[in-house]
């Protein structure tokens, strides 16, 4: 006999008796194009349809099978890392963060040109998801618990190879892309496709979040942990390497 | 909007308009996606196959019938190919779940209890002790779990594509379907072979 995955995936549709009539309309077809290409969540109303609903499923699936899996990073024994000579790692890590500051140093980039910042260094953009729908996420905006956060870059010169994207509100850092500590940065694309990406998926301020402050960090080529550090102390500036924005998150209103 | 779907737009205005070739230009633009969402059904409709060409012809005069009523839905708010995907897939899912049950009622079978071949009474007995068990547990989920069972066991969908939908994070489904997994393996203890 197979394993009991594979069972579940021959007779995932007799299990999940879809013989009796789903509740509620069909989700819309515009619906779910619209799903996948604005990358939407399905509210709870279609959730409830959608796994009793074969039909619906089917194109679900269709639709989903566009969307690239990411990677799943190989697990790691935590006993292959333990030993790992604590100096030297540190003395590495306050090497790259000099070098960070040197190479990355506003003087720096000035000095290259406006031209070469607009046109050469990759960009990114934090979207909120509001009552009014979707907008770029400037300093000082509010959010509301439940709301969406997305994310846009651009890479065409593909002058960053990865992407971080971490947020602290005051008591734990929250760690988007990558979804938790010790799993690498998320690669970029680049060339004429990577004008303008959206990360693969959104972040929802569930209840892992709360009301308060937020402070999310989107850093190129950095190291996730050194971000993370940084974000904790409160030493992330907004610089042309890391995006830095600062929200308020609000209790959502009944 | 972008200059994308405005493109869309325009050709699909020119369809319905009648415009000359432009049938043609969205055949020729979307005859992957349509026969993409086709034959992914086919792998689990095998009885449908060998109508494969008259099902894609049913399509087409599904988008054109009463004056391209379907095709005038489109509203751009996402891409063409994305959009028709969704149509054709819903609509090959009628035509060859139709096909299964008239295929089934000629064979004089009961439509979706058909034997497996082969088993025994007692291989017939445990089987659908399986399935009653797997049953029980999936009824005890919440909406997100169950949807999760459909599209990632059912549809193949990978984490970071149900994810985006269930409004999860990737690591956040594989750890459910991981949960998941062992509730059922817990459930069918002394029963799974």
């Amino acid at each position: 006999m197979n394993s009991l995955q594979e069972w579940l995936e021959a007779n995932a549709p007799d299990v999940l008796d879809d013989d009796r009539e789903a509740e509620g309309p069909h989700i819309d077809d515009a619906r779910f194009a619209k799903l996948v290409d604005a990358a939407e969540v399905l509210d709870p109303q279609e959730l409830g349809h959608l796994g009793r609903c074969g039909a619906c499923r089917a194109v679900a699936g269709s639709l989903l099978e566009t969307i690239p899996a990411r990677p799943e990073p190989e697990a790691e024994p935590w006993w292959s890392r333990w030993w790992r000579p604590v100096p030297l790692s540190l003395a590495a890590a306050a090497l790259a963060g000099l070098v960070f500051v040197v190479a990355r140093s506003p003087d720096d980039l000035q000095a290259r040109g406006d031209e070469t910042r607009d046109f050469a260094a990759p960009t990114v953009a934090i979207l909120a998801k509001g009552a009014d729908g979707w907008r770029v996420a400037e300093d000082g905006h509010t959010v509301t618990l439940g709301a969406r956060l997305g994310f846009r870059y651009g890479n065409v010169t593909g002058a960053a190879k990865t992407i971080t994207v971490l947020a602290y509100d005051g008591a734990r850092v929250h760690w988007f892309y990558p979804e938790k500590t010790g799993d690498p940065a998320q690669e970029l694309k680049s060339g004429k496709d990577a004008v303008n990406v959206r990360l693969p998926y959104d972040i929802v301020l569930d209840a892992e979040h709360r009301a308060g402050a937020l402070t999310i960090a989107a850093g190129f080529d950095v190291d996730p942990v050194a971000l993370a550090s940084r974000l904790k102390s409160g030493r992330v500036d907004d610089t042309p390497s890391t995006v830095v924005r600062r929200l308020t998150v609000k209790e959502a209103t009944p | 909007m972008d200059e994308a779907r405005q493109q869309d737009l325009a050709l699909v205005r020119a369809v319905v308009e009648g415009e000359a070739g432009a049938f043609g230009r969205l055949r020729a633009q979307l005859e992957q996606p349509i026969a993409r969402s086709l034959d992914r059904l086919l792998v689990q409709w095998r009885e449908a196959v060998v109508h494969r060409e008259d099902l894609l012809q049913g399509l087409e005069l599904h988008l054109v019938r009463d004056d391209f009523a379907v095709l005038r839905t489109f509203r751009g708010d996402a891409q063409l190919k994305t959009w028709i995907r969704a149509v054709a897939t819903r609509h090959f899912y009628a035509e060859v779940k139709r096909i299964a049950a008239h295929d089934k009622e000629e064979r004089g079978e009961v439509p979706d209890e058909q034997p497996h071949p082969g088993a025994s009474p007692e291989d017939a007995a445990v089987r659908e002790d399986l399935r009653r068990r797997v049953r029980t547990v999936i009824e005890t989920l919440d909406d997100r779990d169950r949807a999760l069972v459909g599209l990632v066991f059912e549809q193949g969908s990978n984490a970071t594509a149900a994810a985006q939908v269930l409004g999860l994070k990737p690591s956040a489904v594989r750890m459910r379907k991981k949960r998941l997994l062992e509730r059922l393996q817990k459930a069918l203890k002394g029963v799974w072979p």
